[in-house]
């Protein structure tokens, strides 16, 4: 990037200027990484470190913002908290431990900062995650917006291999483990004052009960969160990361009725929106049923599919085939859709 | 008497025409000894001993008595000294030599000529009734092409090998088809099969029983896929709205879609359409295309073939098969309709066909193979003033691959230029010519993105070049530009460069047309979509300046559009937007109210967008300058298209409308006003619609659509004449797919050319998205020119 590149929005979205810029920052850093460990550079879910016997331990750093902080489904605490927990997870690790730092503006209303806080703390207490370390500051008006949650989560891997986004094989299955973009289009409804018949929630949760008892089989190579950038953006580091083809059938991806309705009334690609309580799993082909039957036997994962798999052809895309028959790829999102037809 | 020798270089279209055959026989007549041969550039050698005079006499004769399709790009006559003497004159073995000079080039797919058909009709038993008859003059070329030299077995025809009777005539070189690479026969050719729906065969003694049967079929309500040159078609009755309807459906989103016809011949046509003398001579010549017609007062066939239209698209039979298929019909037209959903690439392997158009009840394909697809051309013929303007909607079968003409010449480089995403022709530059391929289609399915490959890759090929430079469309999200370094690494190719959508238009105009690259202009870009340099969208373009240096100096007032695409599908969208600017958020929800059944989530939706509305802030590329967009309004707010089914119905259907019911004399004049602000004209579209809306009780929808787009091309034409007044500049170059549409075209011309000002358009390429390749290469030609 040019030094007189302004940043904009979009170097934050999850889409494809955002690896531009992400790839110019880690330039910056020297040391990426400890021993044979997963390091920043790789741009997985988190970071390992291998301590000593077979341990490894798995961090995870994040900061979360939402507008509004509390929104239906949940809360910018509770987000906080899943989303750490969550990426842990997604490590094929066990959450043991999370820090917390705290940016509150100037004017925000006590009550809203303990409910926040409580949120967090009850999160973290229901999956025996301690709270160990923390920073509180207040910034003058303007400068945060409400509340911000800075985090880093710590936890023990517990899966016998190295679950990583770039451990997609070719052959494997690719699992989503329910509807994709509940929170992204609760959000957005919320926001644009979309008149739903019924009210549709963020999906926020930790998937951490969901899915620790399936790492430990060894079976599922890769997973991912699709959070920032969506299900779009979450795909397309598997396939670039594993330099596999992900080749998904339409029919298959399930749809939540109200998440298209967003899409329809605001002209939204599906695969933008974001999610909090969904993973993206990659499984060897021969446990893939297995796993299917495993997930869809929990509340949170009742409505998971399998909606492809990675194929040798398309190295590096996101394939779909149309419910019509034609194949189109699925880009990491590059801001918003443009017009295009004539 | 002393005997020289010489040797004549030719280039142009001197392969795949019979020209070996014609020098041949000429060199027999004459008592010359030598040969004839064709080159690796699909040029043609020829080296011939004699006595001087008569050797002068050949070069004329070479010249004068030329086979039909024969073009000379050049004609290079070395004299040689040699001592080697020939005993007689043959045709040499093809060789891989090129000889680089001129230019050569395959001829297009030719229809079948009388002399084979006559061949259809007679007794004789191999070619009677025989569906793929063709000679020297006729028969598929760019389709059935692997690669050059154009002999037989660089072509798919080497998959059957001659009957010893075919051979003969392959050899004799008395024969219609002494060295007519497409020969054969009923014994050693091609032939027809008949499908049922469950993929059995049928089985027939005769092809011509098989055609009965197929025509009977169709007259009876059935759909057909018949496999054909450069594609397959659906073919149904054109008269059965129930069959229609049915095809319609199951080809999905094909809602009003208008299907074209294949017409027995042109007195048939007569009673159904006008004919002008330029859409009759095109209708009959080689290259049979499409011509979208005026219906007239005794049309018959269903309203389902081309609903909401004023015109049809009627071609007339250019395969054997066609001959016999319609001469087996009681009715003399059929609907022939292009296989493929949406968006997908025409079906052309006979099991792929077969597999994926499960609703059709018989299937009536051959055995030859389609090496290129090649779609039918369509065109309409436009009145340009006082006379007649060719427009292509789109420009294949029996075009490609011709090239044409630029007043620049890159010396040995070769470009390319891929187009944008819509109606995508890529085109290929080499020298001072410029090669559209074969229309694609939307490249939006990596099936089709696969298809535009291989369709450049092949005439890459048939050129015998390799590319330096590409050129593509600066819309950052079309699959063309997003794949550019695929694209570019797949060519072996370091360098691209994006261009304007609009820009390319009018470059478009001015490479056809010739216009000095220095010479300033006005340049008039009326279309759907495009993507500004400023980001956001347009489509109402009106610049001044040289083609390489064009500025934006006037454009329709901007506008959002709520959903961006949403608002393409569903016009009221656009409508709603438009309106806000001159009313109140309120007095629009009043005015929109009536109408929410048109937006699929009703009244909830209105808020929605009344709100977005409200609160502006849209994205850069949800703004627009579209004329076509504004026509999408139009044809909202009157109530003549509500969804968009395919590509600029709307504002198609508004036009249909519109030119259908001219009966009432009495119209209103509407007026659209514009300003001048700084220089920069702004067409101020929205003040329109309270006029409108008031007259809408008063007047018939198609007066006032007639009224809208005559103020449209109207206000166009005083902006251009004041720029042009302004700055002293006389051409004006109109393009974009808006530009087709008659009433607007109309009026503008009328009003410059009363003003004496020059209007050039597009009538080689098509002024929409499929001529957009020919305006990037050679605005990219230009760029590279200047950096020597």
């Amino acid at each position: 990037m040019k030094p007189d590149t302004i940043i904009e929005l979009n170097h934050g979205a999850g889409g494809s200027l955002m690896d531009t810029f992400l790839d110019s920052l880690l330039d910056i850093y020297k040391t990426k990484s400890i021993e044979n460990g997963i390091g920043v550079d790789e741009l997985d879910d988190g970071a390992t470190i291998p301590l000593s016997g077979d341990f490894t331990l798995i961090v995870s750093s994040d900061s979360h913002t939402v507008d509004p902080i509390f929104f239906p489904g949940g809360d910018i605490g509770e987000l906080a908290a899943a989303g750490t927990i969550n990426d842990v997870t997604m490590m094929g690790g066990k959450p043991i431990a999370i820090t917390c730092a705290l940016l509150i503006e100037e004017g925000t209303i006590y009550s809203d900062v303990q409910k926040v806080l409580t949120s967090f703390a009850r999160t973290c207490e229901e999956h025996n995650v301690a709270v160990i370390a923390g920073d509180t500051k207040v910034l003058p008006k303007g400068q945060v917006d409400s509340i911000y949650i800075s985090t880093t989560g710590l936890g023990i891997r517990v899966s016998p291999n190295v679950i990583s986004d770039s451990n997609v094989e070719v052959g494997d299955k690719i699992l989503i483990t329910g509807f994709p973009g509940m929170h992204g289009a609760s959000l957005i409804a919320g926001r644009e004052g979309i008149n739903l018949k019924t009210t549709l929630e963020s999906d926020v949760a930790p998937l951490v009960d969901l899915l620790l008892p399936l790492v430990k089989e060894g079976a599922i190579h890769a997973m991912k969160d699709p959070t920032r950038g969506g299900t779009g953006s979450a795909l397309n580091e598997f396939a670039e990361k594993s330099n596999v083809g992900l080749l998904l059938n339409e029919n298959e991806i399930p749809i939540h009725p109200e998440v298209n309705g967003v899409c329809e009334l605001l002209g939204i690609d599906i695969f933008s929106l974001s999610s909090e309580g969904k993973a993206i799993i990659a499984v060897s082909a021969e446990k893939a049923e297995e796993v299917l039957t495993q997930i869809t036997n929990h509340p949170l994962g009742k409505d998971a599919k399998i909606i492809g798999e990675a194929t040798d052809k398309y190295r590096g895309k996101v394939v779909l085939r149309t419910s019509i028959g034609g194949h189109r790829l699925i880009r990491k999102p590059f801001g918003e859709p443009i017009p295009r037809v004539c | 008497m002393v005997d020289v020798t010489i040797e004549i270089l030719v280039s142009g279209i001197v392969q795949g025409i019979g020209y070996r055959p014609f020098v041949y026989n000429l060199a027999k007549e004459l008592n010359l000894k030598g040969n004839v041969q064709n080159l690796g550039d699909a040029g043609v050698k020829i080296i011939v001993q004699g006595s001087k005079e008569i050797l002068d006499k050949f070069i004329e004769l070479l010249k004068e008595n030329k086979p039909k399709l024969c073009i000379y790009e050049s004609f290079q006559v070395n004299w040689e000294t040699t001592s080697s003497l020939f005993e007689s004159f043959e045709i040499a073995k093809s060789s891989s030599e090129t000889k680089g000079i001129g230019f050569s080039y395959l001829p297009p797919d030719v229809s079948i000529c009388d002399e084979c058909l006559q061949e259809l009709d007679s007794k004789e038993r191999r070619r009677t009734n025989y569906p793929f008859n063709s000679c020297v003059d006729c028969g598929p070329r760019y389709t059935v092409i692997e690669k050059i030299p154009y002999d037989r077995p660089n072509t798919v025809m080497t998959d059957f090998p001659f009957c010893s009777e075919c051979n003969k005539d392959y050899k004799n070189s008395d024969d219609r088809r002494f060295h007519a690479q497409t020969t054969c026969c009923i014994d050693c050719g091609p032939t027809y099969t008949v499908y049922s729906s469950s993929n059995e065969e049928i089985f027939f003694s005769s092809q011509k029983d098989l055609v009965r049967f197929i025509a009977k079929e169709i007259e009876d309500g059935k759909i057909v896929a018949i496999k054909g040159i450069g594609g397959t078609h659906l073919a149904c009755s054109t008269l059965d709205d129930e069959v229609l309807i049915k095809l319609r459906e199951a080809k999905g989103k094909r809602k009003y879609k208008p299907f074209a016809i294949m017409a027995r011949n042109v007195e048939d046509i007569k009673k159904f359409a006008n004919l002008n003398s330029e859409e009759e001579t095109l209708l009959t010549s080689f290259r049979k295309p499409i011509i979208l017609l005026q219906r007239n007062e005794n049309y018959y066939l269903s309203e389902w073939v081309a609903p909401g239209l004023h015109n049809v698209g009627v071609m007339l039979p250019y395969a054997g098969i066609h001959y016999m298929l319609l001469k087996e019909m009681h009715e003399p037209t059929v609907v022939m309709t292009s296989a493929n959903p949406s968006n997908y690439p025409m079906f052309i392997d006979n099991e792929e066909i077969k597999e994926r158009l499960d609703y059709v009840d018989y299937f009536l394909l051959h055995n030859r193979r389609i090496y290129q697809r090649n779609d039918d051309s369509v065109l309409r013929i436009n009145k340009l003033g006082e006379r007649f303007s060719t427009k292509f909607l789109r420009r294949s079968r029996g075009w490609v691959p011709e090239p044409l003409l630029s007043s620049i010449d890159i010396g040995t480089s070769t470009y390319l230029a891929i187009g944008a995403e819509m109606h995508l022709i890529p085109s290929l530059m080499k020298g001072s010519k410029i090669i559209p391929t074969q229309h694609i289609g939307t490249v939006t399915l990596l099936e089709t993105y696969d298809y535009m490959l291989d369709a450049i890759e092949h005439i890459l090929k048939l050129y015998n070049t390799k590319i330096d430079a590409i050129a593509y469309d600066m819309h950052p999200q079309y699959l063309t530009s997003t794949n550019i370094e695929e694209i570019a690494a797949k060519f072996d190719v370091e360098e691209y460069f994006a261009f304007q959508h609009h820009e390319a238009h009018i470059a478009s105009v001015a490479l056809e047309n010739k216009i000095n690259p220095e010479e300033k202009v006005i340049g008039l870009a009326l279309d759907g979509t495009g993507y500004g340099r400023d980001g956001t969208i347009w489509g109402g373009e009106i610049f001044t300046g040289p083609v390489s240096n064009l500025t934006r100096s006037g454009y329709l007032e901007q506008f959002a559009l709520p959903g961006g695409d949403l608002a393409v599908k569903y016009p009221i969208r656009t409508l709603i937007s438009l309106l806000s600017h001159t009313y109140s958020l309120d007095e629009v929800t009043a005015i929109v109210e009536p109408m929410t059944k048109y937006l699929p989530r009703g009244i909830d939706e209105l808020e929605l967008i009344i709100k977005q509305l409200d609160r502006g802030n849209f994205p850069k590329g949800f703004l627009t300058t579209s004329s076509g967009r504004f026509l999408d309004a139009i044809s909202s707010v009157l109530e003549v298209c509500q969804e968009q089914t395919y590509e600029g119905e709307p504002a198609i259907r508004l036009e249909g409308l519109s030119l259908s019911d001219r009966s009432n004399n009495n119209h209103p004049r509407l007026n659209i006003p514009y300003s001048n602000n700084n220089g920069i004209y702004q067409l101020e579209v929205s003040k329109i619609f309270p006029d409108l809306i008031n007259l809408k009780s008063e007047f018939k929808k198609s007066v006032l659509g007639h009224a809208v787009q005559q103020a449209l091309g109207r206000s166009l034409a005083e902006i251009t004449i004041e720029l042009s007044d302004d700055k002293g500049i006389d051409n004006i170059l109109i393009s974009g797919g808006v530009s087709l549409n008659s009433i607007i075209i109309d009026e503008i011309v009328k009003k410059l050319t009363l003003n004496q000002k020059k209007i050039f358009t597009n009538e080689k390429v098509s002024p929409g998205d499929g001529g957009i390749s020919v305006g990037q290469i050679y605005m990219l030609a230009l760029q590279q020119s200047k950096q020597f």
